[in-house]
C-alpha cells in the first residue's frame, strides 16, 4: 500500500510511534539484502524511515536524511534481540523519542567606563 | 528508539547527538512495500505522532492478543510479571520515603497476595508491611505481625529469623537498650590448627619441603604432597597456604574428592 502524505501530516522532527499487528508468511528473499519492508516514510537518503523483517525474524529500523544535497548522509538503526514466528500473529512496535535541542539565548551587558 | 514485540521492549537504540533530520521532505507512506515487498497479513496499522510510554505499548498488545490468537509462553510471560511486582514494590519505597505507611502496607498487601510473587518476594513485603508499624511508633501491632511471620513455614528462613530479631529488636527498645545485640545473631566458630601447613610461593622451590620459610612453587606439587600426608595417616585438618604472585602452569590443576579430605581430617587452600 502507499500513501502520499500531505505536508501537514509529515513527520517532521517530532516524535513518533508506528505499530501493527503482523503475521508474516515468509522471512527470505533470494537477495544479498534479505530482508523485507512493513513501513516506510520519505525519499531514501533525503529523509527516510523505514523498518524491516530481517531474514531471521527480527525487526530492523534505518532512518537517514541528508542536510544538504552535498552533504554527508546522518543515518541511525537498530533492530529487536527477538524475532518473529512465521505464521504467528505478533504486535510489533517501534517508539521514536526525539529530544530536541533547546536553544536560549542570553544577554549580557558588558563595556568599559 | 526502542522496538517492541508483544509488548516486550527489544533494548533502546539512542539517536546519534546530531541526528536532526526533518522528516517533512518526500511524503510517501508505504506499508508492506517501497522495497522488498512484505509476505504476510498486517492488521491494526497505527501511527501517533509522539512516542508511546511503554504503559501503552503494553496496553496495546494486552487489548488484541485474544482476538489474534497470541498464547504467551510461561517464558514470556514471566518477565513481565517480575516487572510488574518490581514496579508494585517500588510503590512501596516511594511511600516510605514520602512517611505515607499506611501507602506502604497497602502496596505490600499487594504483593504478598500476588500469586506470581516469589515467597522471598511476598515475605520481604510481609517484612517492610510490620516494619512500617515499628516506624509509626505502633509497637504492638509490629511484634504481632513479626511473630506471625516468623512462623510462616512458607516463608524463607532468612526472613524469618529476621521477624524474630525484629521482634527481640522491639522488647530491647522498650527496656532502653540498644536496638540490636550484634552478639545474639553471631556464630562462634572454634579456631582451626591445622595438623600440617605447606607454603607455596612463586619465588618458592619444590626441592623445598613446604614449611613457610620454605615453600615451594607450584599448586601440583602442593596437592601431591598433601595426598602423601594423607596417605601416611596424617589426621587433621591440612592447609596449603598459597602466597600471592603470579604461578605459570603448563596444564590444569586437577582436584579430586580426596583433594577435600574428609569432614574431620579437611584440606584447605
Amino acid at each position: 500500500m502507499k500513501v502520499q502524505l500531505p505536508l501537514e501530516k509529515r513527520f517532521g522532527k517530532d516524535s513518533w510511534t508506528f505499530s501493527a499487528w503482523v503475521k508474516p508468511r515468509q522471512f527470505t528473499i533470494e537477495d544479498p539484502q534479505n530482508q523485507r519492508r512493513i513501513f516506510s516514510f520519505g525519499t531514501y537518503l533525503d529523509a527516510s524511515l523505514v523498518i524491516d523483517i530481517l531474514s531471521n525474524g527480527q525487526l530492523s529500523f534505518y532512518f537517514c536524511y541528508r542536510p544538504s544535497r552535498a552533504g554527508a548522509i546522518v543515518a541511525a538503526g537498530g533492530s529487536s534481540t527477538a524475532g518473529l514466528k512465521t505464521g504467528q500473529w505478533a504486535h510489533v512496535a517501534l517508539v521514536v523519542t526525539v529530544i530536541q535541542a533547546r536553544w536560549r539565548l542570553t544577554s549580557m551587558a558588558s563595556g568599559r567606563a | 528508539m526502542e522496538t517492541y514485540i508483544n509488548g516486550f521492549g527489544q533494548g533502546v537504540t539512542a539517536l546519534p547527538p546530531d541526528f536532526a533530520g526533518d522528516f517533512s521532505l518526500g511524503g510517501e507512506l508505504t506499508l508492506g512495500s517501497g522495497w522488498h515487498n512484505y509476505w504476510g497479513l498486517m492488521d491494526e496499522v497505527k501511527v501517533y505522532r509522539r512516542a508511546l510510554p511503554q504503559a501503552e505499548v503494553k496496553a496495546e498488545f494486552a487489548w488484541l492478543k485474544a482476538t489474534f490468537g497470541v498464547t504467551e509462553s510461561p517464558g514470556a510471560v514471566a518477565p513481565v510479571k517480575r516487572g510488574e511486582l518490581m514496579d508494585a514494590f517500588a510503590k512501596t519505597r516511594e511511600a516510605w520515603a514520602a512517611g505515607d505507611f499506611a501507602s506502604v502496607r497497602t502496596a505490600c498487601a499487594a504483593v504478598i497476595a500476588s500469586p506470581d510473587a516469589p515467597s522471598n518476594l511476598r515475605s520481604y513485603a510481609d517484612l517492610r508491611s510490620a516494619q512500617s508499624y515499628a516506624a509509626e511508633g505502633k509497637s504492638d501491632l509490629a511484634k504481632a505481625e513479626f511473630a506471625r511471620i516468623a512462623a510462616n513455614s512458607a516463608y524463607p528462613l532468612v526472613h524469618r529469623e529476621e521477624a524474630s530479631d525484629c521482634e527481640a529488636e522491639l522488647d530491647r527498645a522498650a527496656r532502653g537498650l540498644p536496638r540490636r545485640d550484634p552478639a545474639a545473631s553471631r556464630t562462634r566458630v572454634d579456631r582451626v590448627v591445622f595438623a600440617a601447613k605447606i607454603s607455596v610461593s612463586p619465588k618458592g622451590s619444590d626441592a623445598n619441603d613446604g614449611a613457610a620459610t620454605a615453600p615451594i612453587a607450584t599448586l601440583t606439587w602442593a596437592r601431591d604432597l598433601v595426598r602423601a600426608l594423607q596417605a601416611a595417616g596424617t589426621t587433621g585438618a591440612i592447609a596449603v597456604v598459597v602466597q600471592a604472585g603470579e604461578y605459570r602452569v603448563t596444564g590444569p590443576l586437577t582436584l579430586s574428592q580426596q583433594d577435600s579430605g574428609t569432614p574431620e581430617s579437611p584440606v584447605v587452600y
